[in-house]
């Protein structure tokens, strides 16, 4: 045999022999092999126990702003400051693949609040991350947020039962309207049937809930527990929508039903509407309860209302605090804070100004009410501290 | 035996010289010759450039690359790190659940002494010792029956396959039988053309590896061939019968003593066949490729090196035949053999090791063939030793996770757990081994079929009669299931967290489960 030869016999059997020893064997799935190495590089700590958090004998007082984590701390704490009593719930938003931040979330913690992070899915259709695609940003985000071990409510995809997000409800063009209901006519525009009308979105009910599961089930799988599952849908549940069920991932997924919820400026203005609370609420906690127990949360709500915003805030702490009383077919405790946007922004073309300082009258009703002992003893709280009595 | 030849090329000096010519003024110049003896000597040409036999020096430097190797194999084995296996907690005492079918009590006794003394660490660095031994004398056969660089081919091929690396971390009684094996192969090449003792030792040597470990009689077939032809190509046939007698008696007591001691015993299920041989194929495919490209190099051509044997005549082309065969059948039959072998757990794969340890020499012949004589392509060999280092890496990283780490769910159980407390887990006995405040009447197992299975299981928890419940992910049997969906369905418990581990390249998770707290409010009356 010619040296040539033997080598040419050689490089086949050895080629040969590899591209079949490597066929099908599990231990060389490089990008397998990745992606556990993140969790089982993961270190052993004394887990937070965050059971106390999600039903807290106090109410959560909350606030919500657009911009950085740290600018709304600086914010919060302004404006604890101005009523006299520190707020204990920030929300912020972000995009769903940004890192977990840490550091900011400790500070949040830190200053006495829980962080509420309002994470939206800008890119992608929910389709997407149901079929994995997004999975190993959300693993990374999950790993991060229980290597960090602070407490963390967690939103994740809010308003779905709205049109104007990307990820919100949106199915076959627009053409399902009045589905269900055919005698019932579309009565504006904000009709989901004609919102979406012309979209190219293809969101159903279902996709939601099984794209909740998915998510979530990667927080289970690295087993992220200090996470407080907040399930957000926005009151404007309009007609030709699926029933609010068909979005919900089940009670085993979510930890808090966290509404959004607007009380805003009517034409012309009033003074006074002591049913806002129960309008702009009261159907869609009628509709949630009708199938989950699971305690609830003003997620995000304030007042455009020029006129009304003293009046806006008495009755959302009457609502809260009062919740039976308002709306009989809760409990007494079913509703255990609320997050105020205390924001001024652009919306629809039109400058809408959220915040409760806009109105002098109103900041001072907000400090009134936190003043009085009566329901000021039962707002607020500071969260670590409550952790660390255990 | 060294047969170096040194050839001097200086100029003699000390020699006598030649008398120097007196200069003869007497003659005239044109009748001087002015041809003069050379001022140097030259040797007799040699009728090869190297040296057919073994040099100190080679010896040393092959001893020295052998080092190097198997520091590489401990390194290798050294980086395998995870809990206890369900298969090292049968050896270890205090741990034993059930009896210990795989070997008799042999090693568990040693096990225990080590252990008694190093803890667990302690018995995997045995095994890692008895590993790299085993290579060892695997390079000194492969030597002896080739040379040097088919001994470095072999245990370097060895040195780094994925069963090799694993049993040499775990702390079973592979490793011991493995070298207990390999002494009675190492025995029996010694012995082949000088005393007679080394052949009668190996008999007791191979008895005692079916004494650890059962399944080594498999191999002693292989054992007992090699023995007939490596003496009958050196002394005569008397002799060689002579020289089997031992390891032949050796056999049939070894098979008498499997079957007497593994009759009776209810071992687990085996994997099924299909398993068995992609398994195999996976882990020795390329490994054995080598080893037949070696056969088949070395049965047509028994010259192994750049020089003539010498006065040693060729063996002929069946006797290379046999050779090869003894060698690389086990390895060649591991998926049979492997369906008969005992296996604790799921680790059935590192028992791939006894088949690898034979074939390894006819490896080293094929590897040694690929780079061809002088060293003619030694980009082939870079390439060969890289896939087999990088195949037996992964592989051995992979099946070294294929049972969970058990220390970060029992450190963080340490912290969960009190005194008075009733738990249940799927399996506690799994961490309880890496746990400081386990206290096993607090602990209820999922695996024992309590409360009359799952119905009466999902009732206990309804009333919430366990404080913590602990539960691996994915789920491995209908009742863990069922406690789990019950778990997560009526709000009673919560999942305080979840420790993940990786089995292979996948993700489980040990969740824990504590009860949820009952809704409070201090809110005003309503």
């Amino acid at each position: 045999m010619t040296l040539s030869r033997g080598l040419r016999v050689a490089a086949f059997t050895l080629a040969g022999a590899l591209a079949l020893a490597a066929c099908g064997d599990p231990a060389l799935d490089r990008d397998a092999y990745h992606a556990a190495e993140k969790v089982g590089e993961l270190k052993a700590v004394d887990p937070v126990d965050i059971r106390k958090l999600i039903h807290p004998e106090n109410e959560y007082l909350g606030l919500a702003y657009d911009n950085t984590i740290d600018s709304g701390i600086e914010r919060m704490n302004e404006f604890g400051e101005k009523v006299g009593k520190p707020h204990n719930l920030l929300k912020y938003f972000e995009e769903v693949g940004s890192d977990f931040k840490e550091k900011e979330n400790k500070r949040v913690w830190e200053a006495g609040a829980l962080p509420f992070a309002d994470v939206e899915p800008m890119e992608g259709t929910l389709k997407d991350y149901i079929d994995g695609k997004y999975d190993d940003d959300i693993r990374s985000y999950a790993i991060e947020v229980k290597e960090s071990n602070i407490p963390l409510a967690y939103s994740w995809g809010h308003e779905m039962n709205g049109w104007w997000y990307p990820w919100g409800f949106c199915s076959r063009g627009g053409t399902h309207i009045n589905a269900g209901k055919p005698n019932e006519k579309p009565r504006d525009e904000e009709d989901i049937g004609i919102a979406c009308q012309g979209e190219s979105k293809e969101n159903t009910a279902e996709d939601f809930a099984a794209a909740w599961r998915h998510i979530h089930d990667i927080f289970t799988e690295v087993g992220a527990g200090n996470v407080i599952w907040v399930w957000s849908p926005n009151t404007a549940q309009s007609p030709g929508m699926p029933a609010m069920k068909d979005f919900y991932p089940g009670d085993e997924y979510v930890d808090w039903i966290g509404i959004s919820g607007y009380m805003n400026e009517p034409n012309p203005p009033t003074k006074k509407d002591s049913k806002i609370f129960q309008n702009v609420f009261g159907d869609l906690l009628r509709d949630l309860r009708s199938f989950t127990k699971k305690p609830v949360v003003i997620a995000e709500t304030g007042s455009t209302a020029t006129l009304r915003k003293a009046d806006d805030v008495v009755n959302l702490f009457a609502g809260i605090l009062f919740e039976k009383k308002t709306l009989p077919f809760l409990r007494k405790g079913d509703i255990v804070g609320f997050v105020w946007f205390d924001v001024k922004k652009e919306e629809f073309g039109e400058v809408v100004d959220f915040r409760v300082e806009s109105q002098p009258a109103a900041l001072k009703k907000y400090k009134q009410i936190l003043q009085t002992p009566k329901y000021g003893n039962h707002l607020g709280f500071d969260p670590k501290q409550l952790i660390d009595d255990n | 035996m060294t047969t170096e030849t040194s050839f001097d090329i200086r100029p003699d000096r000390g020699r006598p010289q030649p008398p120097r010519r007196q200069k003869q003024q007497e003659e005239p110049n044109k009748y001087r010759s002015n041809v003069r003896a050379a001022p140097y000597h030259i040797p007799t040409a040699p009728p090869i450039a190297w040296a057919p036999g073994n040099s100190a020096r080679r010896a040393w430097l092959s001893r020295f690359v052998l080092m190097g190797l198997l520091l590489l194999q401990g390194l290798l084995s050294f980086r395998l790190t995870n809990s206890a296996s369900p298969g090292e907690l049968q050896t270890l005492p205090d741990f034993r659940t059930g009896e210990f079918f795989t070997g008799s009590g042999l090693y568990p006794a040693v096990a225990d002494v080590m252990y008694g003394a190093l803890g667990l660490g302690g018995v995997r660095f045995l095994s890692m010792i008895f590993m790299v031994c085993a290579t060892g004398l695997l390079y000194s056969w492969s030597t002896r029956l080739f040379n040097e660089r088919v001994g470095l081919s072999a245990a370097g091929a060895f040195s780094v396959a994925a069963p090799t690396l694993v049993l040499g971390a775990l702390a079973t009684e592979d490793a011991l039988s493995l070298l207990l094996l390999a002494g009675a192969v190492w025995l029996v090449v010694l012995s082949r053309s000088g005393p007679l003792w080394p052949a009668i030792a190996a008999g007791p040597v191979a008895l005692l590896a079916v004494v650890v470990k059962y399944a080594a009689l498999f191999y002693l077939p292989s054992v007992l061939l090699l023995v007939v032809l490596v003496s009958l190509r050196h002394t005569s046939v008397a002799q060689a019968m002579v020289r089997a007698a031992s390891l032949g008696v050796a056999f049939l007591i070894s098979a008498v003593y499997y079957m007497v001691a593994t009759s009776g015993l209810t071992t687990p299920e085996t994997p099924e066949l299909t398993e068995l041989f992609r398994g195999w194929f996976n882990w020795l495919g390329l490994f054995l490729a080598f080893g037949i490209f070696g056969m088949v190099m070395y049965v047509r051509r028994a010259r192994m090196g750049e020089v003539p044997n010498g006065a040693s005549p060729d063996p002929s082309p069946v006797w290379r035949l046999l050779l090869c065969t003894a060698f690389l059948l086990p390895a060649l039959l591991s998926p049979l053999l492997l369906m008969a072998t005992p296996v604790s757990g799921t680790l059935w794969r590192p028992g791939l090791a006894f088949g690898a340890l034979l074939a390894a020499a006819i490896v080293g012949v094929g590897l040694v063939r690929m780079i061809g004589a002088h060293f003619r392509f030694p980009q082939i060999g870079i390439m060969a030793a890289v896939a087999l280092l990088a195949l037996g890496m992964a592989q051995s990283e992979y099946e070294y996770k294929l049972w969970p780490d058990y220390e970060n769910i029992a450190k963080v159980l340490d912290g969960e757990v009190a005194d008075k407390g009733s738990y249940l887990a799927s399996d506690p006995r799994t961490f309880s081994f890496h746990m400081e405040n386990y206290e096993s009447s607090q602990w209820t197992a999922i695996a024992d079929k309590p409360m009359n299975g799952a119905t009466g299981l999902e009732a206990a928890l309804r009333k919430g009669t366990y404080d913590l419940v602990v539960i691996e992910t994915p789920t491995r049997s209908d009742e863990e299931q069922a406690v789990l969906d019950q778990l997560a369905k009526e709000g009673r418990y919560r999942m305080l967290t979840g420790v993940p581990f990786q089995l292979g390249w996948d993700i489980h998770t040990h969740q824990i489960w504590i009860k949820n707290l009952a809704p409070v409010t201090s809110k005003p009356g309503q």
